[in-house]
């Protein structure tokens, strides 16, 4: 009995540690093939699989092994030894097809591939795993057609659907790739999101979109909304916004959403600058949904749409190019319907941000669109009085000032532009504004030294915006000053101009310039004859006024300004290209100092349309 | 008789001043230094003369005046001036005297040039594209189909930059292989490969490095930056070897690549050891890593001072304002001093370290300049980073040395006297 017990001990004891002696063999192969030294794990791993050939993890190392040294016809015959045994396991044959592949010879891969479907069970599983070992090989087209035959056999077509449709939006095949993703979608319709952004994913890519349209235009003929939704995104990435329009209606109408998904639209269109279909939009949800509850939402979007609208359609009207310029007559009606959606919102919303800024826009387009400058100062009055802590009453005070300024009521002016520089809670770039307007006001007024305080204040901080101006200004008191009669003309002139009298303010200037002696100020006041000949559209004498600065030359410092003018006008005023550019040329070559050389540069490269040149 | 003679005479000083040439000086003074190349290269295609004044204020050019020449200079904020016959007779006299190392060398034409990009995005930016784009060199884009059809004979110039010629697509792996253009790109060598009658991707990137090897042999010249620089001389090593891990080319790599290299085959390096595994960013240890690179703040590179005289083509591509620059990063930031081979010649160095920056050699008849790292202003360019603004960076002595490179095709040749 003791003997018996004895041996039984040796026994379990020699099992247990020819296994863990075993163990530590694997985990030296390991070692091996993980610093990619196979030659020296493939005797182990031989030695342990003959020892255990019914392990699998030897089994599949060894077989990697084989493989990683490209020694493929020892991983055939392994695995085919093994298919011996286990001839139902299509691993063994997914492997083995792959080890073919990789020596060369794909028929024998694929015929080992097909047979071993032909002849296991029709599983969806089979289907997979083969299809799996030929995508790890990259045989894409193989792969697709296991897999499109694991779907014919599916009793869940979505089961093969992601991976078909992956792979034929990897291979380009974007009409199937689109063909499965609705597929899938028709069967589960809480698939929206992940389908969307699986076709956004490739839709970008070139003729992905134009092949697959057809195919959800197809199924949207469904009663599946889903379809819709997707379609309405597939005409946007097309650009065929009114046919999206159409659909976005639709959806509305169905899912009874009063304008939501309309108004999402039209946002989308607002902020990628589509105006007029945007403006369409906003009407329809105004229009038809008059009691949604995002009606008020969609009519402030409507008016900034029209105002955006009417800025882009009248931008060519108004000559920006020039330094001073008349405001033109622009259609009343028109403005008169955006200044009305205004007027709607400030009574949805009173006292409110949304309000004020409405407010403010129907008052700057009274001022400067309507020239009605009392109606404008009641919009902007209406801001300061009722809500003066608003963001945009330092808006409203500045334009306020501007108004006086028009109306020739200087000391109303100063007296808002006070208002704003002693308040604390406005923007520094406010304050600065209004210190430099201030400034205007006083030199306007003939008051050189008031001009001069507030100058100063303006020059202890160069880095604001309004520095440069109070530095020209600054400059023209201090060389001029000696002279202060004329330097008196100068600023009347100088606020005749900025309440658009031309006429007025160019006969000022003339008599300023009559006097050759004041070289800083006579030169200014001719380079500002000519630009009040432009602003009254006297071209051709602005042109000849101009020419005689740039003939002057050294004589008049404006000279560079006034050949970077006369070129603007042969651009602009006058259409002559060849002109144009020859003016920028003479600027370039004449002042290579000059502040306008950049824009001269911009103007020639435009001109002449110069481009990169890449050939390709 | 004698108004006649008054009348000659006073018009000699006018002859004398008159403006005949176009001085565009390249030392600190100039406003625009990359856009000056344009400038010259532009005359050149008009069939005008160009002089290049080796080291003379910073490698100037020197053209004939002309109305079109200069308001090209004055639009493209390019600083010139403008010479009479008798002051650039003085300056050519400065130039080519013995007392200085100077020397003239004539452009002749407007080389054509061919720049190496795939066709499909790519996350990164490619330096030189950027460089002949904001000088407004005209340049054609060629990828694998073009050379293998053979049209590279077209060209006079060819750059290739970012490209990895080994087939491992960047060795990107194991940060990008799940990001969409990883994938995209692989699909696209695939079906490139596969559309050229190979069934690996690293066996067409093979082919087209020796077809471009020969196009060098043949006359041509090649200009490469960063990884295209090392890989290009690895896949042309591994011509009878399999450098490639399976998640590369569906095979594992040959255990004995190293071995199998044939280093008789490069153009530039030798005896470099690879880096196999597909996890690294890295492909061999031609390259410099970034550690050996240490602070950026040390990083500067010096370029050698040659013989204008007897040296002109390395003195052509090392021409610039400065002579020490700061140094930028790459997948190839520079090359290890020992693995170059003895007949490069070696343009610029980071002194006092076995770091090499930029280097040049003949292979047949025609010549090879690597030049590591990716972008000369964005000293880390990272994939997905934004194109570099030239327009901020008009005097990047950088930038230079890569378009130096584009108006040495267009030197006259001249027998080489050392």
């Amino acid at each position: 009995m003791l003997k018996k017990i004895f041996a039984a001990i040796v026994f379990i004891s020699s099992f247990a540690l020819a296994q863990i002696d075993q163990s530590n063999q694997y985990m030296l192969a390991q070692s091996y093939v993980q610093a990619a030294m196979y030659e020296k794990a493939k005797p182990i791993l031989e030695n342990l699989y003959h020892n255990q050939p019914g392990n699998y993890e030897y089994f599949r190392s060894l077989n990697e092994v084989y493989t990683q040294l490209k020694d493929y016809d020892a991983s055939i015959a392994l695995i085919e030894d093994k298919l011996k045994t286990s001839s139902q396991d299509i691993n063994l044959y997914g492997m083995l097809g792959s080890t073919y592949y990789l020596k060369g010879n794909d028929k024998k891969a694929f015929e080992v591939w097909d047979n071993a479907l032909a002849a296991l069970p029709q599983t969806e599983v089979n289907y997979r795993v083969i299809a799996n070992y030929a995508i790890e090989r990259r045989t894409f087209d193989k792969a697709i057609q296991y897999l499109k035959k694991g779907q014919d056999i599916s009793s869940n077509p979505i089961y093969f659907a992601y991976d078909l449709a992956n792979l034929y939006s990897l291979t380009m095949q974007f009409k199937d790739a689109t063909e499965e993703y609705c597929m899938i979608l028709s069967q589960n319709p809480n698939q929206l999101n992940i389908v969307e952004s699986k076709i956004m994913g490739y839709i970008a890519k070139p003729g992905a979109l134009q092949t697959s349209l057809p195919v959800v235009e197809k199924y949207s003929n469904s009663e599946n909304i889903n379809f819709k939704f997707l379609l309405a995104r597939f005409y946007i990435e097309e650009k065929s916004y009114d046919k999206a329009f159409d659909i976005y209606e639709k959806i509305d109408a169905v899912q009874n959403d009063q304008g939501a998904q309309l108004l999402g639209f039209a946002q989308f269109l607002f902020g990628d600058k589509i105006f007029k279909t945007a403006s369409d939009v906003y009407n329809e949800i105004i229009n038809k949904y008059p009691n949604s509850p995002y009606t008020p939402t969609a009519k402030l979007g409507l008016a900034k749409t029209l105002e955006a609208l009417f800025e882009e359609e009248n931008a060519a009207k108004i000559p920006t190019w020039k330094p001073y310029y008349e405001t033109p007559k622009f259609n009343s009606e028109q403005i008169d319907k955006i200044i009305s959606a205004y007027l709607e919102i400030t009574k949805i919303y009173p006292h409110s941000e949304v309000a004020n800024e409405a407010l403010l826009r129907i008052g700057e387009l009274k001022l400067s669109k309507q020239g009605k400058i009392s109606e404008a100062e009641g919009y902007f009055n209406n801001i300061i009085t009722d809500s003066p802590l608003s963001q945009y009453a330092a808006d409203a005070y500045l334009d306020l000032a501007k108004a006086s300024i028009l109306n020739n009521n200087l000391d109303k002016a100063a007296s808002y532009y006070l208002k704003i520089t002693t308040t604390g809670r406005y923007p520094d770039d406010k304050k600065n504004i209004a210190t430099y307007r201030l400034a205007r006001i006083y030199f306007y007024k003939g008051d050189f030294e008031k001009t001069k305080e507030y100058l100063k204040d303006m020059l202890d901080n160069l880095g604001n915006n309004s520095a440069n101006d109070a530095l020209e200004l600054s400059l023209l008191l201090n060389t001029s000053q000696n002279d202060s009669s004329n330097l008196a003309v100068f600023a009347s002139a100088e606020l005749l101009s900025e309440q658009n009298k031309f006429n007025e303010a160019y006969d000022k200037f003339k008599i300023v310039t009559s006097d050759p002696n004041k070289l800083m100020l006579q030169n200014l006041a001719s380079l500002r004859e000519a630009e009040m000949e432009l602003a009254e559209n006297n071209i051709d004498s602005s042109i000849a006024h101009f020419q005689k600065i740039v003939n002057d030359n050294d004589k008049n410092i404006y000279a560079d300004k006034a050949l970077y003018l006369l070129g603007q006008i042969y651009e602009y005023g006058k259409n002559d290209k060849e002109n144009a550019v020859a003016s920028y040329e003479n600027l370039l070559a004449k002042f290579p100092n000059s502040l306008y050389l950049d824009q001269a540069r911009a103007e020639i490269i435009k001109l002449k349309d110069i481009k990169t040149n890449r050939i390709d | 008789m004698l108004k006649k003679i008054l009348l000659i005479l006073s018009l000699i000083p006018i002859y004398a001043y008159s403006q005949a040439k176009i001085l565009i000086y390249m030392d600190l003074k100039q406003t625009d230094h990359l856009r000056a190349y344009g400038i010259t290269f532009h005359a050149l295609e008009r069939g005008e003369k160009a002089d290049w004044l080796l080291n003379y204020r910073g490698g100037s050019f020197m053209l004939d005046y002309t109305n079109q020449s200069a308001n090209e200079c004055r639009v493209e904020g390019v600083a010139f001036d403008e010479l009479s016959t008798s002051q650039a007779s003085e300056i050519y006299s400065t130039v080519q005297s013995d007392d200085n190392n100077m020397s003239v060398v004539r452009l002749e034409k407007a080389p054509k040039i061919a720049v190496y990009v795939p066709p499909s995005f790519h996350p990164w930016d490619d330096a030189v594209t950027l460089a002949l784009d904001y000088a407004k060199i005209p340049y054609t884009k060629i990828w694998n189909d073009e050379i293998l059809r053979g049209d590279l004979s077209k060209y006079d110039w060819l750059h290739l930059h970012h490209e990895d010629f080994t087939g491992q697509y960047g060795k990107f792996y194991a940060s990008f292989s799940n990001a969409q253009w990883y994938i995209d790109n692989q699909l696209q060598y695939e079906a490139d490969a596969k559309k050229n009658g190979f069934k690996k991707v690293s066996d067409m990137m093979k082919a087209v490095a020796q077809d471009i090897k020969n196009y060098v042999g043949n006359g041509g010249f090649l200009f490469a930056m960063c990884s295209a620089t090392d890989t290009f001389d690895i896949a042309l090593a591994a011509e009878h070897t399999d450098i490639c891990a399976s998640m590369f080319d569906g095979d594992p790599a040959d255990p004995d690549a190293q071995q199998k290299l044939d280093f008789s085959n490069t153009l530039a390096f030798t005896n470099f050891k690879l880096e196999m595994n597909p996890y690294v960013y890295s492909f061999s240890n031609i390259n410099i890593q970034p550690s050996e690179v240490g602070s950026p703040d040390n990083d500067y590179f010096t370029l050698f001072d040659f013989s204008a005289k007897y040296d002109p083509v390395p003195c052509m591509l090392t021409q610039d304002h400065v002579n020490v620059i700061h140094g930028f990063m790459g997948q190839t930031t520079g090359f290890h001093k020992e693995v170059i081979k003895k007949s490069v010649i070696i343009l610029a160095e980071r002194q006092g370290t076995d770091q090499v920056k930029y280097i040049h050699g003949n292979y047949g008849r025609g010549t090879f300049t690597f030049y590591g790292g990716h972008d000369p202003e964005a000293y880390q360019h990272l994939v997905g980073d934004p194109p570099t603004d030239l327009s901020l960076h008009k005097n990047s002595p950088g930038y230079r040395l890569i378009l130096n490179n584009v108006l040495f095709p267009a030197a006259k040749k001249k027998e080489q006297k050392t």
